[in-house]
């Protein structure tokens, strides 16, 4: 009994390393899409969990630069959301 | 709020939570009533899981050290080299922030030359040397003294 109980445990492991490299995947596919300005936005943003005053300190740049940069960043992502949406319908 | 704008709050404020309270609210309404916006606000929420599905890599202490010595060796020795004329003009010149440095520095150039060709060719044109060249007379300077002085002819007594 014991020993399934391990084995449950590495299972959730795996799976859960298998999903979170799965998204690294996902995440790094989508930041190449973006231009280097977009990309240093997105990350403070969205993985750093910064507010766009802290972006625009730590870039050095206004806000509205970085509500610019975060829109266009996002209008690519969402494009590309669906791009993969229909090519994985294709299959 | 019209389409355009409920877009564009939903790809930056609406996101990060930056709206205000009223702003909001029409947001909000906008949504219950348009599809349109509904899908896209589905779509960018979809776009952002992935990020949430990954949490920032942890930085290690010792790294962080490693990053402020480095930072820290960097001004140390910055502020060793008193004055670095030679550097320096080498950063104005060449350093990839100075953008304009070399076309302004050519400009500059440009300008030097232009104004000394100039200021030689006034000062050659206006030269006796000049005038003799071009007209094979000897030029006379018709304000000096030379106009001043008795030439000792008649007609000069009715006109000088």
């Amino acid at each position: 009994m014991k020993d399934i109980n391990i084995l449950a445990d590495k299972r959730d492991e795996l799976k859960a390393d298998i999903d979170r490299e799965d998204s690294m995947a996902k995440v790094n596919s989508m930041l190449t899409l973006l231009n280097p300005d977009q990309r240093a936005c997105i990350v403070l943003r969205e993985l750093q969990g910064l507010d766009y005053k802290e972006i625009a300190q730590a870039l050095d740049i206004p806000v509205n630069t970085v509500r610019t940069r975060l829109k266009r960043a996002r209008e690519a992502l969402v494009s590309f959301a669906r791009w993969g949406v229909e090519s994985h319908e294709v299959r | 709020m019209k389409c355009d704008r409920v877009k564009e709050l939903l790809l930056t404020d609406h996101a990060d939570g930056e709206l205000k309270a009223a702003s909001k609210e029409s947001v909000k309404r906008h949504l219950e009533g348009c599809a349109g916006c509904r899908e896209l606000e589905k779509k960018i929420r979809a776009a952002r899981s992935a990020f949430r599905d990954i949490k920032p890599e942890e930085v290690p202490p010792h790294l962080w050290y490693r990053i402020k010595e480095a930072v820290s060796a960097k001004e140390a020795k910055r502020s060793a080299v008193p004055v670095d004329i030679l550097g320096a003009l080498k950063d104005l010149l060449f350093g990839p922030r100075y953008v304009f440095a070399r076309a302004t520095a050519a400009a500059l150039i440009i300008l030097i030359v232009v104004f000394a060709g100039l200021a030689a060719h006034k000062y050659y044109t206006e030269s006796p040397a000049y005038y003799q060249n071009i007209t094979g007379m000897e030029s006379f300077d018709i304000n000096g003294a030379d106009q001043a002085s008795d030439m000792g002819t008649e007609i000069e007594k009715y006109f000088l």
